[in-house]
Formats: structure tokens, sequence, C-alpha cells
């Protein structure tokens, strides 16, 4: 769909979903539910000479640009009986052409085995971080902008096909769930195949505090075809280090959040931890403090990724000690930041957040941006979310 | 002086007026006879469907905004602004949908039909109910 036609979608929604009090439309009572998101945002960075790119070649440079984080949710659930349930989630972003372009991020069936078990089928966003879920879903963060360092790590690459199995299990004093989910994500676009995707999530919430500890193994299988040179090139009995295009990867993470809905306070730490030398292995962790002052939320917030296999290539030469060495260069992403925001609940359903982030970039590193930026970089977001 | 006092007077008595006392109940013949405010925790943020004990629960919301937003401050301490935000991640990551909002009479009406229905009234509304909690 052109552009105009989702800002179209995305005001009506917004216009119909301010005309109502509830949090879902019920398209047929009790059956059909209809609900929708979005974030109208625009972002702007203080260097002229970088910027930050995704996937889709939107990027955040010196003139403020809205391509980066506007977005529109769309959700449909059906309710068949008590036990199962259908749910679609589509996400419109804009992509390179400059269009909107949807795309399915959850599309599932559900079926309450017992009232302490959820199975869930399909396609499904893969809850690898605290708020992987939501990640999308602005009006249910603090955030105008959710840390780098931890959520920008979130890419194409977030969703998966698979199982999941929902456990609530039987304990006092705490709700404890376990989330187990085996999964696969195929793109077509990038040739990359990940698979398999197996985790478990423990969440625990005692009153105002929630404890989560998350492990998950992906393994992901490039398209040789086109790496067959380059894998001939490195692969060589005098390398220093081992490059397997085809490698596991271990993840795992721990969060904490606290909110008695006067103080918040958030925290969240991961590391991946991947085979040989060619892809990064990194740690990550960020914190945020909140403060409630009726429908204001000030917040500041610190995060740090550091990649931690960067050592040279020493044992190849030539074409292939060049190569080599441009790889773990150009994975160099080191940075953190010094954020404050200001998060204002206009009304029910309707956020206005600002946030100024303060980015700073070790010597070697580029972080997330295009190019190796000049030390630090300033980074201003200012976003309109809702959900309906 | 004379008036100061009885503005002061009017306006403690307002005061008392609009401070109503709300309880969770059930229906008279519903098999639930206690909810912790830990179990309506549970209950009301979607993370449990069923009680302690393994009764199987449905909450219900009252469509009043004004009786909604004291339930939720006085159990917990949570504003219609901040519950809103909560229920939207629950709803767009598929773990629960917000309690459906009825109007007193029919939420009377439904706690009688089904004993496993839960809601919150003002207590003097509470009559020939079984009350579950009292804040």
């Amino acid at each position: 769909m052109r552009r105009g036609g989702y800002y179209a979608v995305g005001l009506l929604c917004l216009a119909v979903g301010l005309s109502s009090p509830a949090l879902a439309w019920e398209l047929i009572e009790d059956r059909l539910f209809f609900n929708t998101y979005g974030t109208l945002g625009v972002a702007a960075v203080d260097d002229d000479d970088v910027a930050i790119d995704n996937l889709q070649d939107q990027d955040i440079g010196d003139e403020p640009s809205a391509g980066f984080d506007s977005r529109l949710g769309l959700q449909l659930e059906y309710r068949v009986n008590e036990r199962w349930n259908i749910t679609w989630q589509g996400l419109a972003t804009r992509d390179e052409d400059d269009d909107y372009e949807l795309d399915t991020k959850w599309a599932y069936i559900d079926f309450d085995a017992a009232s302490w078990l959820t199975v869930r089928l399909g396609r499904f966003i893969t809850p690898l971080f605290q708020i992987s879920e939501q990640r999308y879903v602005g009006y249910s963060q603090p955030w105008a902008r959710p840390p780098l360092e931890v959520y920008g790590l979130e890419n194409d690459f977030d969703h998966s096909d698979g199982l999941w199995f929902a456990l609530r299990l039987p304990t006092t004093g705490v709700a404890t769930t376990l989330d187990l989910f085996v999964s696969r994500h195929h793109s077509a676009d990038l040739d990359v195949e990940i698979e398999p995707i197996y985790g478990a999530a423990l969440n625990v919430t005692r009153n105002n505090l929630n404890l989560r500890l998350m492990l998950a193994n992906l393994s992901i299988d490039l398209d040789h075809s086109e790496l067959a040179g380059l894998d001939q090139l490195l692969q060589q009995p005098s390398a220093e280090h081992e490059y397997r295009f085809d490698s596991d990867f271990l993840y795992y993470n721990l969060g904490f959040q606290y909110n008695d809905h006067r103080w918040l306070a958030l925290l969240e730490y991961i590391h991946l931890n991947s085979e040989g030398h060619f892809y990064p292995e990194l740690e990550a962790f960020t914190i945020t403090v909140g403060r409630y002052l009726d429908v204001f939320l000030p917040y500041a917030v610190y995060s740090k990724r550091s990649v931690l296999n960067t050592e040279p290539e020493t044992g190849l030469t030539g074409m292939a000690g060049v190569v080599a060495n441009s790889l773990i260069d150009a994975r160099k992403s080191d940075q953190s930041t010094l954020g404050m925001g200001l998060r204002w609940d206009v009304l029910p359903g309707l956020a206005v957040k600002g946030q100024w982030d303060h980015i700073r970039i070790p010597p070697d590193s580029r972080g997330v941006f295009d190019r190796d930026p000049d030390g630090h970089v300033n980074l201003y977001t200012l976003v309109l979310d809702w959900a309906f | 002086m004379r008036s100061l006092v009885i503005t002061l007077i009017a306006l403690l008595m307002s005061g008392m007026a609009q401070a109503r006392e709300l309880v969770v109940v059930s229906g008279a013949d519903s098999a639930l006879v206690q909810l912790s405010r830990e179990e309506l925790q549970k209950l009301y943020f979607g993370q449990s469907s069923a009680t302690a004990e393994g009764h199987s629960v449905v909450v219900y919301d009252l469509d009043s905004t004004e009786y909604r937003a004291e339930f939720y401050l006085t159990a917990f301490s949570m504003s219609l602004i901040q519950m809103r935000a909560y229920r939207a991640k629950q709803v767009f990551t598929g773990r629960g949908r917000p309690p459906r909002q009825l109007g007193v009479d029919d939420l009377i009406a439904r706690l009688q039909q089904d004993g496993g229905a839960i809601g919150y009234l003002p207590v003097e509304l509470a009559e020939g109910l079984t009350i579950l909690h009292r804040f």
C-alpha cells in the first residue's frame, strides 16, 4: 500500500480509538475483536556525517525523519470457543521504496489445554528479550526509543514459526510462568534460515517485582552458493580463528522489572555467544529508572553494548587476512548511551514521548551507525504512541 | 469564623460521601469463599484464570469509569492509564484480553448465573452476594 493509504488507515484507527473508552472493538460480540496500535515518530541526530540505518534502508540522519520509527499495527482475534483462539497481527513499516509494507508478525492458533497450559501453533515474535513480544507496541513501553544497545539487535529475524507452550506453574506467593518454544525462521530476501530455534523463559512475579530468565539456542544456516568463495578464502589451516557461516548461537538473558506505579525500574542483561569468529559474540545491558507523576513519567536510561570477539586475524595473509580483519572491524559496534525522556499520557490509549540520547562510541567502533562517528552523537526522538 | 467552620465541615462530609467501600463479590451460590489481594492481582492481571484452590474464575469490570478507577487504585495502586498500558501489552502479545465491562445490574445478574464469575461493587449494592474481599 502507498504511504498515503497507511497514513489514512492509521489516522482512522486513531480517531475511532479516541472515541472509544474500551481497549478493543468487538466486531462480533465476545467473538471477533479488532485492536490497533501505532507510532508516529520523528528523530534526528546532531551529526551530519553519520546515520542509523535499519534493514529497510530507513535511516535517522541530521534531518528529522519519520521513516525509521513510524509504524501501524493491526490485530484481529477470533475466539472460537472458551479454549480455542485464532489471532493475526500485521505490522506496517516503511520499506526501502518509501512505501509502507505490511508484514505478518503474529498468526497463530491458541489452545487452552488446561488452566495451567496454553499451546500456541503458528507464527509469533520469538520471545528472546524481556520486551520482545511488545517491541513494536510503543504505547506499552516507557521509552520513546527502547535502548539501542539491547533492543537495536532486533531485526527482520524477530518472528518465527513453530510451537510455543505457556505453562503457569502452581506456585504460592508468586506467579510463575514457563514459556517453552521451538520454531524456525526463513528469510527469502536474505537467504538465511534459522532452524531450529528453541528456548525457555522463566518468569517469576511477586507483587511489583518481575524476574525473567531466558535461555535459547539458534542455529543459523546461510546460503552457501553466494558465499562459496569467501568460505574457501577464510577457512584455511593457518587461520588463527575459525570462520563458520553455519553456526549455533547460545543466547541468554536476565531481566528485572519493578513497578509500584510510583517508581519504575527496568534492568536487562543479554549475552549472545556464537561458534567461531564469523559472527559477533556480544553482551549488553540496560537500566531504566522512572518516576510516575500523575500523567507524566520522567525517566533516565543507561545502556552499554560490547562485542567480545574482536581479536584481529593474524594467521591469514594477503587478501584472506584483509577480508577477515575487515569482517572483524565491521562488527565492532560497542557503544553506550545515557538518555533522558518524558512520557505524557495525554488520554487513555494515547501517549506523547520525547527522549534525548547521548551516545558515546569508542575510537575503534562505529556503534549502530553507518560509519565511525567522532566520539559521541546526540539523538533526539519525539513520538506519538497509541493502542486501542 | 462560623461560616468557615461550616464550610470545613461541609467539605469533610462531601469527602466522606465520595469515599465508597468497594468489595469483590461472586454469586450467592458460588463455590468461592474468599480471595486474597495476591489472588485478585493474578486474576485481574491475566496471570491466572483460577484461584489457589483450583476454581476457574472469570473476572469482570464495571463500565463506570469512576468505579473502575477507584477499584484499580484501591486494589492495585494503579491508575486507569497505567492499567491501560499494561493491558495493551497483554492484548498485543496474546497473553489475555481485558475483562468484559458490565453495568451494575448486568454484573449482578452475571454473578448470580455463573458461580465462577467475580466482580466488584460498592458494598451497599452487594446484598445477597458472596463478599470475597474487602479492602
